[in-house]
């Protein structure tokens, strides 16, 4: 065998290894097993560490790998004899003399009817089509990023839908394929949640009997009426629709595992270009401005000018640091007619004692203060790691974010109750309402009057 | 794609996995070997799920033995905070140096200095000049609030931990990191998604009857078998607790002391009054033995008052099975 055809040899069993497990990761998955996104190249990275593949070692490898708690163990047993039939039995030296030469369906005992479809129409397909449609099955939800290997990043329909997240887990620079944000998905509810925070005067004039504005062509308009007489006129004021906000971004690991880079710089970004006036920070262990990146004209410029700045990913959480630091250095970032929008998932590692002091400090300081937290898309979730705990008694609304539905949702509660009325993730109407702690509801218009936390 | 940094171990074969975990005793089957060659080699931490009980604690140790290098414990409980787990300094020698420095007894120009820091386990698995990466187990993380995790999720991807007064301290070699879980609440996604997993499960009978010949050694082999016969049925019931191997090893030394101990002819007296019908006494496992001894066992009360005459009478069979399964060997 010539070198050239030995590589080659060697690359076709090494896709064929790779399809099939993947193909086995999207089995399990349908299976209902949580198999993290980068367990794929994990699990393929085992293999190929493994001294002797024999079919012992090989489920010992992908069971380390693909598994994640005890209670996928029973679906990862029943599949693994069908992945090892298929690993063994085509796409190898010894799957030449198969029978038709074709990859075995993963006919699962008792799996899904979805996978079985799914597979039987992958079955003449390339490995690279079932890679493709694994990768799809990933819920769309608050998925799992991927820790280590940016490859996983994966798109539906042009929605980025999974973090992505470093290799390493360290700070380090700005890495983003680009905001690949559909505008529309996140202007509309931009616009309305702009709408209702707005404490500053607009540039779009609305009927007000109490107005300062006269409503000349109206008034002149309803006076042919009356042969030219003025019986009453019509006045306008300028809504106070104009927002003053300053977003508070903690960049820490944690939240980088939860929420899309993409989908999180398209939403500053936007932020930027519709509101009127918008300061953004990112904090990890310290805060820095990073205003002045938004504003280049394009998506590639900007992550370019956060590239330039030095701005990093993922640090540690130190929220009252951050806040601390805002209130002495960036003292005229918040005054009484400024939105403050914190997105965080509360998982603080500083002082709490700190942390309060800012919440009290930014509570008293800004009109309102609103907690986007990635976390808080789960239908479970409740306020009790103690940054959360701290600072929500502070907060006017507490909302799950991670993708453009929640800023609808958010949209939705603004709009219909105002930034002080009852809102917050305890009254998100979406799914299953039984499922939220309604009654365990935190929003600061429950637990105590305005007046008294002003 | 990144490909990961060359282990320390990428020349460690299975073969020297096994020598290792053979020299400390510690009876393994592929199982466990494979996720911990695998974690060796691909630099992963290990998450290991398990009853209490059933070794996980007890894997750490022996890597760290057996590897000949130091173990760093990190003990989690509820509200375990950065400082308990990073580095403290220490505010008292600070504050004594601050005034002999003021009387001019010393003229040290910072108390910031390595001098006065106190090293907590995870700092300490990283300082140090090792050939050797330590051990660093981190037991029982599922105690811990989900604040540590987030912690841990930074330690874990760079193994380095920045003391803002002193700079950057980064780990020559990485240590092995075992992270245990009793699964009393679920991790988060992102910190299993960068562990190995490994769930340890009970023992089956032969492995278990070599635990207890190794680590019980006065005990003959068809004793052994009885004990882990007796085991093996009652993990059959539903106990709230199941008796893990921990449980099987305490058992195992209280029969070896009330059959050979001081209290060894008492004991055997009892059983001959009271068990004349049963055959081999001297010998087999009685169900009297067996139910004064269940303490050993079970720990839960329910669990306790579960047990009946019909259950000791299974139990005792199921010991006399055993033996006679060993014997036939």
């Amino acid at each position: 065998m010539t070198g050239g055809t030995e590589s080659a040899a060697l690359e076709a069993v090494r896709d064929h290894v790779l399809s099939e497990v993947v193909t086995f990761a999207d089995a399990l998955r349908a299976e209902g097993a949580t198999v993290p996104p980068t367990a794929t190249v994990t699990a393929a990275r085992a293999v190929a560490a493994l001294p002797e593949s024999d079919e012992t070692r090989v489920r010992a490898a992908l069971r380390t790998t693909l598994v994640s708690q005890r209670a996928d163990i029973d679906a990862f047993e029943r599949l693994f004899p069908v992945f090892w039939e298929n690993l063994t039995g085509s796409g190898t030296d010894e799957s030449s003399a198969a029978s038709d030469g074709t990859t075995q369906p993963f006919a699962v005992p008792q799996a899904g009817e979805s996978n079985r479809d799914g597979r039987d129409r992958d079955e003449t397909g390339e490995s690279i089509d079932r890679t493709e449609r694994a990768q799809s099955v990933v819920p769309e939800s608050n998925a799992p990023a991927d820790g280590d290997d940016e490859s996983d990043t994966e798109r539906d329909d042009g929605h980025v839908f999974r973090a992505l997240s470093t290799r390493t887990g360290r700070s380090e620079r700005l890495v983003v394929d680009d905001i690949a944000i559909p505008g529309a998905d996140v202007r509309e509810p931009l616009e309305r949640i702009g709408r209702a925070l707005g404490r500053k005067r607009g540039r779009r004039l609305s009927d007000d009997p109490a107005g300062s504005k006269l409503n000349v062509r109206r008034t002149l308009r309803r006076s042919f009426g009356t042969g030219g007489t003025v019986l009453e006129v019509d006045r306008r004021s300028y809504d106070q629709t104009a927002v003053n906000a300053i977003v508070l971004v903690d960049v820490s690991r944690s939240v980088l595992d939860s929420i899309d880079r993409g989908f999180l710089l398209g939403v500053l970004r936007q932020m930027r270009a519709d509101w009127r006036s918008v300061r953004v920070f990112f904090f990890d262990t310290s805060l820095r401005e990073v205003t002045a990146q938004f504003d280049e004209p394009s998506s590639d410029r900007a992550i370019a000018a956060l590239e330039r700045a030095e701005t990093e990913w993922g640090g540690g959480t130190r929220i009252g640091h951050a806040l601390s630091t805002l209130r002495t250095d960036y003292a005229d970032a918040v005054d009484r007619e400024t939105a403050v929008l914190v997105i965080s998932d509360g998982l603080e590692v500083g002082e709490l004692d700190r942390l309060e002091r800012g919440m009290v400090w930014l509570s008293r300081r800004a009109d309102s203060v609103l907690w986007l937290n990635p976390l808080a898309v789960d239908a479970e979730y409740e306020p009790t790691c103690r940054g959360m705990a701290v600072a929500s008694p502070y907060v006017d609304g507490l909302f799950g974010f991670a993708r453009p539905a929640d800023l609808e949702e958010i949209a939705r509660q603004l709009s219909l109750r105002g930034v002080h009325g009852r809102i917050g993730y305890v009254y998100d109407g979406r799914g299953d309402s039984a499922r939220r702690p309604r009654g365990r509801g935190w929003a600061r218009s429950d637990t105590a009057s305005e007046g008294d936390e002003r | 794609m990144t490909e990961p940094t060359a282990s320390p171990f990428a020349s460690f074969t299975e073969s020297d996995l096994r020598r290792l975990f053979d020299r400390q005793e510690y009876v393994v089957e592929d199982d466990i070997v494979v996720p911990v060659l695998l974690a060796l080699r691909l630099g992963r931490p290990l998450l290991v799920e398990g009853e209490p009980g059933s070794g996980k604690t007890e894997l750490g140790t022996v890597l760290a033995d057996g590897l000949e290098t130091e173990l760093v414990r990190l003990q989690c409980y509820e509200g375990l905070a950065a400082e308990n787990t990073l580095y403290e300094w220490n505010y008292t020698k600070q504050l004594l140096s601050v005034q002999a420095g003021e009387r001019g007894v010393t003229d040290d120009s910072s108390v910031f200095d390595e001098e006065y820091l106190l090293e907590r386990p995870l700092l300490r698995a990283l300082s140090g000049d090792r050939e050797q990466p330590a051990v660093l187990l981190i037991d029982e993380v599922d105690r811990a609030d989900r604040e540590f995790e987030a912690l841990l999720l930074e330690f874990l991807s760079e193994f380095q931990v920045t003391v803002p007064e002193l700079g950057t301290i980064e780990a020559s070699v990485p240590p092995i990191v075992l992270i245990t879980s009793n699964r009393t609440r679920g991790l988060s996604d992102a910190l299993k998604r960068r562990c190995l997993y490994l769930h340890l499960e009970p023992p089956s009978f032969e492995k278990e009857r070599e635990i207890v010949q190794r680590k019980a050694p006065e005990l003959d082999g068809e004793t052994a078998a009885e004990i882990c016969g007796v085991v093996q049925r009652l993990r059959e019931e539903p106990l709230l607790k199941q008796p893990g191997i921990a449980e099987t090893l305490d058992w195992s030394r209280a029969l070896l002391e009330l059959r050979f101990g001081t209290g060894a002819e008492e004991s055997d007296a009892d059983e001959s009054d009271a068990d004349e019908t049963e055959p081999d006494t001297d010998t087999a496992l009685s169900p009297r033995l067996i139910d004064r001894t269940l303490s050993c066992l079970l720990k839960e009360a329910e669990d306790v008052s579960r047990i009946d005459d019909d259950l000791l009478e299974d139990l005792a069979r199921a010991a006399r099975d055993a033996r006679e399964r060993t014997e036939g060997q």
